[in-house]
């Protein structure tokens, strides 16, 4: 049985991509806001693309705000996605101040960008830096080179209370920041592995491969 | 901030990838998604798709190319053309596109481009500035993929999208489309140092010093290329290096 992964359907986020790169490394693949099925599979993912109020009243309005805090407190894999992982933080400052699902200790704030000409959002390709990181929850970085290039695309960043949640970094205009948190087996990427290239593809079957093993 | 992508350009029409010259006179290359897919295979960093029909009927028909496209390219996908309506747009980037490029509607309806991006977000809404020289230093915004002139100026132009909120700005030079005799550095670089979004660069490219010398002469964050990859006039490895020759950084 291929491991089965539910992307959380909220109404944000490119998730035909996300479906697509599942179903590229060889998962079971679906797009769901039923609380009976994201309960079943064996891993989620919270994608996303908006401004964090947006998402988190969608997420509100979608009944699925408690739901996936109390899946991901049961202990099954959770990958949240550029907007997705700022969400998983206390709060956000985009538009005022919102309260996030509160799964990882920290805040998500606008890029204070060292290099003045440096402009926003940042789009584009950007090394991950992994050597500063967190080396003890890896599980979605294997056979991905240090400094591989991501694509991104955001003007927020997540800053985790908790050092040891960092396992990646990035660097833009001057200023370094987390790219990648994970806290047991809740993970977040503020990059899009599913626009990422071959190396993207690999985060999602490192990510699969983690729910299976969580599986069983 | 001195990293460059680098973007295969693939202009349709039937279902069919074309290249012309100056927009015009089109040739057809192949099925859009087997080369997106090479392209994508070969190292490219983002795909952008041209409907260069689409303004023509007034709407976007590369809906089936964008998902299967999508459906094998693990890279950004943009795509232009016949885009009139938030519908039109949610259409597209529902079926795998992350961004797309607006050129003659805003134009028709001065709100579009900001009611975009509120909808959207500034990171799915380009504009796309599709101009040629009037000589005397002054360029003019032309629409329908570059048959009508607008009778506006391409800087002023630039300047109203940036204030739309827009999270990129893309350059197509009437003039040296398809010509492979290297960019319209001059409206390039008047372009860079007013840009505050990202700025991604088309029209002209023929052999990888153009790339080097676009480089060197204008801020550019982005350059597209269509015929020298079509037509295999250099490798995309090669283009990176040339790029990187120049000083900047790249994928890859």
């Amino acid at each position: 049985m291929k491991p089965e992964i539910a992307v959380i359907d909220y109404g944000l986020g490119n998730t035909w991509s996300i479906l697509n790169a599942l179903k590229e490394v060889g998962a079971q693949a679906c797009l769901s806001a039923d609380p009976e099925t994201l309960h079943r599979v064996d891993g989620i993912i919270l994608p996303g693309v908006g401004t964090y109020p947006q998402g988190m009243q969608k997420l509100s309005e979608a009944a699925l705000t408690d739901l996936v805090r109390s899946i991901a407190n049961s202990g099954k894999p959770l990958l949240g996605i550029c907007l997705g992982m700022q969400l998983l933080f206390d709060e956000g400052y985009e538009f005022g101040t919102t309260a996030g699902l509160g799964l990882i200790a920290g805040t998500v704030q606008k890029l204070e960008l060292v290099e003045k000409s440096a402009k926003l959002p940042h789009v584009g390709w950007t090394p991950i830096d992994m050597s500063t990181g967190s080396t003890e929850t890896r599980h979605l970085l294997m056979d991905v080179p240090d400094r591989t290039d991501m694509y991104f695309v955001h003007s927020f960043a997540a800053q985790p209370s908790d050092a040891n949640t960092i396992i990646a970094r990035a660097e833009y205009g001057g200023t370094h920041y987390c790219c990648m948190v994970q806290r047991s087996n809740i993970i977040g990427t503020q990059f899009h592995p599913e626009k990422s290239g071959p190396f993207g593809l690999q985060i999602f079957r490192n990510f699969v491969n983690y729910c299976e093993e969580n599986k069983n | 901030m001195d990293r460059v992508r680098l973007l295969a350009r693939l202009d349709i029409k039937n279902n069919s990838v074309i290249k012309g010259i100056h927009l015009e006179g089109l040739r057809k290359i192949g099925d859009p998604a087997e080369l997106a897919s090479k392209y994508y295979q070969d190292g490219i960093d983002e795909i952008l798709f041209v409907d260069s029909v689409a303004a023509y009927y007034d709407r976007n028909s590369l809906v089936e190319v964008i998902a299967h496209t999508a459906s094998q390219v693990f890279v950004p996908i943009t795509v232009a053309g016949g885009l009139r309506s938030i519908e039109d747009i949610q259409r597209v980037l529902s079926n795998g596109a992350d961004k797309v490029a607006i050129n003659t509607q805003a134009t028709r309806d001065r709100n579009f481009l900001k009611e975009a991006v509120q909808v959207f977000g500034s990171q799915s809404i380009i504009c796309s500035l599709v101009v040629k020289s009037n000589g005397a230093g002054t360029w003019e915004l032309y629409t329908d993929n570059g048959r009508e002139p607008s009778g506006i100026d391409a800087v002023e132009w630039l300047d109203f999208a940036q204030d739309c909120g827009v999270g990129e700005l893309m350059v197509t030079s009437i003039d040296r489309d398809g010509t492979r005799r290297g960019f319209d550095e001059e409206f390039l670089s008047l372009a860079a140092e007013r840009a505050r979004v990202p700025l991604i660069a088309c029209s002209g490219a023929g052999k990888v010093q153009h790339l080097d010398s676009l480089c060197r002469a204008a801020r550019v964050d982005a350059i597209a290329v269509a015929s020298m990859l079509h037509y295999g006039l250099s490798t995309i490895p090669e283009m990176k290096e040339a790029l990187r020759n120049s000083g900047r950084t790249t994928r890859l």
